[in-house]
């Protein structure tokens, strides 16, 4: 069997051993290539993934960044800011360090803390407001209400003693003290929230701001004219209210104006039936900033003006106003200029705080001033004492309820007529004196001197021969 | 505070005498009668002067009866007048008891008053 044909069999074989073994190399060459491509794949995407894992964490790492810059500002720069600006409220507040930069989230919570925390400053500042204010009235009401006991004393010491003038003098002088101490505690007072002290019956307007004047140190300064009719009244309730503002609106005025200039006050009733007392002081005037202050707080929407809004020295009047006018719902205005450059404040009390009062039944006090139209003359009716001036022979002829506005030709026998603008009378005794010498009149008086002196020379004669 | 038929003051006394002045020694008494001079009211007077000077215009009043018209007390009513006198606004008579008693030590004597008359007289003679 060993043929020729066994190498070619052989060869045959090995062919086509060959030919499977070149099947297989390529086979598996194909599948090295593609397991090498896969490879490349991976190591493609997993390069991918770790650039971007990089990236996100630099993104991170910088978000956390800012985000940890910006609560260093919120920290160092915009809590304290926040607080300035709570305090007063034209200290800004910085924003964010990058607004563009930050999510709306952060914005958001960062500024949330703001928000927060304003809150919580603002409950507390009314909590501990709140408790101030309690103690101070509790300390104003009852200071006021001893220095009320003092002027009851003073008062009535002053009515029981007729001595020594220098005495009287000097307890006036503690009266008027009382009467200044006794408007602070109780502006202290109103200002932490009390009400004036207390009600009075229905009181004449020009009894009301004439009283006012007297709780000022340099009253004598205040000019009071009265323009409206002497019945015009304040009623009860508001009677002591409109005192205080008064009180307060003319200590604002000394106080501004130099201490040689007047502080006009003058009272009109309008068409409308309002009455308005008007302040004019010749001060500097207030600038604008402080005219705009005067202004909120003396609105009737001002009710809630804490003690640390005050400032130092505490501007307590406007504050004090602001609150009556809330409670009582009169008007006062602050920002008007007075005709001498200075500040006019002006309240107005409308017809449904106004009462008519019998002038029969309780007669204006003297010491207000009177209107200075249609001035009631409240005449003395002729009386016994007139004929005891020391001169027996004084008859009683009075003169009648009118005043004398010339002066009248006395006779010799006429009682002595009072001369509003005549001279200076000569010092003396009680004869009546006259204007230019006459002397028919000269002699006329005279002889009744003479007649005088006879009469009683015999009458003491007789009375000492009896 | 006070609530009641009692009624707080309001128009204390020493608005009727004003502020600034010093205390006048004491030179009236409560019983001086006191009439206007007719010299005219100056710009420093109160209102109250002004009404001591109306009352007592048209005739003679005393001190404590001007107080009491006025409803102030008596002691500022003394001082008000005083301040007047002073001023020159009123003048001052003697008390009525005082003018009563003739032989009050003070007052001059008959021989006094005798002797001014005879130099009155001659005066007119002359």
């Amino acid at each position: 069997m060993t043929s020729p044909s066994e190498p070619a069999l052989a060869l045959g074989a090995v062919t086509v051993v060959m030919a499977v073994v070149a099947l297989l190399l390529a086979l598996s060459r194909r599948k090295q290539v593609r397991r090498c491509r896969e490879m490349d794949a991976a190591l493609k995407s997993a390069e991918a993934r770790k650039r971007y894992a990089e990236s996100r964490t630099q993104d991170l790492e910088a978000h956390e960044e800012r985000f940890r810059a910006e609560v260093g500002h919120l920290v160092s720069a915009r809590l304290p800011a926040l607080a300035l600006n709570l305090i007063s409220s034209h200290h800004p507040i910085p924003g964010l360090l990058q607004e563009k930069a930050a999510g709306p989230e952060d914005a958001e919570l960062l500024d949330s803390v703001l928000t927060r925390v304003s809150e919580i400053v603002l409950k507390e500042r009314r909590r501990v407001d709140a408790a101030a204010r309690a103690a101070l009235r509790g300390a104003s009401q009852d200071s006021q209400a001893l220095s009320y006991r003092l002027q009851s004393e003073l008062d009535g010491l002053q009515r029981e003693f007729t001595g020594s003038r220098h005495l009287t003098h000097r307890m006036l002088a503690a009266d008027h003290l009382n009467e200044q101490n006794l408007r602070l505690i109780q502006r202290t007072a109103i200002v932490c929230g009390a009400w004036p002290g207390h009600v009075r019956k229905d009181t004449y307007v020009a009894e009301i701001v004439t009283g006012a004047s007297s709780r000022l140190r340099g009253f004598d300064r205040i000019k009071i004219n009265s323009r409206i009719a002497t019945n015009v009244g304040i009623v009860g309730r508001a009677a002591e209210p409109i005192a205080v503002v008064c009180a307060e609106l003319m200590a604002n005025a000394l106080e501004h104006s130099r201490d040689d200039l007047a502080v006009d006050v003058s009272l009109i009733q309008t068409g409308n039936g309002n009455v308005s007392i008007t302040v004019d002081d010749a001060g500097k005037g207030m600038t604008a900033e402080a005219a705009a202050r005067g202004v909120r707080l003396v609105s009737a929407d001002s009710q809630d003006v804490m003690l640390t809004e005050l400032g130092d020295p505490p501007s307590q009047g406007f504050v004090a106003i602001g609150r009556l006018v809330a409670d009582y719902g009169f008007h006062v205005s602050v920002d008007n200029p007075s005709p001498y450059g200075g500040v006019r404040a002006v309240v107005t009390i409308p017809p449904n705080l106004l009462a008519s009062i019998d002038e029969e039944a309780e007669p204006p006090s003297a010491m207000a001033p009177q209107p200075a139209v249609a001035p009631k003359a409240e005449r003395r009716p002729a009386t016994v004492a007139a004929s005891v001036t020391g001169h027996g022979t004084d008859p009683a002829t009075e003169a009648g309820d009118e005043k004398p506005s010339t002066p009248a030709p006395d006779g010799a026998d006429g009682l002595p007529q009072r001369r509003r603008r005549g001279p200076a009378a000569t010092a003396g005794l009680a004869a009546p004196t006259y204007r230019a010498p006459d002397p028919e009149r000269s002699l006329k008086a005279w002889s009744e001197f003479q007649d005088g002196l006879d009469s009683g020379r015999t009458g003491s004669d007789s009375e000492e021969t009896q | 505070m006070s609530r009641g038929q009692h009624q707080r003051r309001l128009l204390p006394a020493y608005l009727a005498t004003g502020a600034g002045s010093a205390p006048l020694p004491s030179t009236l008494d409560t019983l001086t009668a006191l009439r206007a001079s007719g010299v005219p009211l100056a710009a420093y007077h109160t209102p109250v002067h002004r009404r001591v000077v109306e009352l007592v215009s048209g005739g003679s009043l005393t001190a404590v009866e001007i107080a009491a018209y006025l409803s102030l007390p008596a002691s500022v009513g003394l001082m008000l007048a005083e301040q007047l006198v002073s001023d020159g606004l009123l003048k001052a008579s003697v008390p009525i008891p005082d003018a009563l008693a003739p032989s009050r030590a003070g007052r001059p004597s008959l021989q006094l008053m005798e002797e001014v008359l005879n130099g009155l007289q001659s005066l007119r003679v002359a």
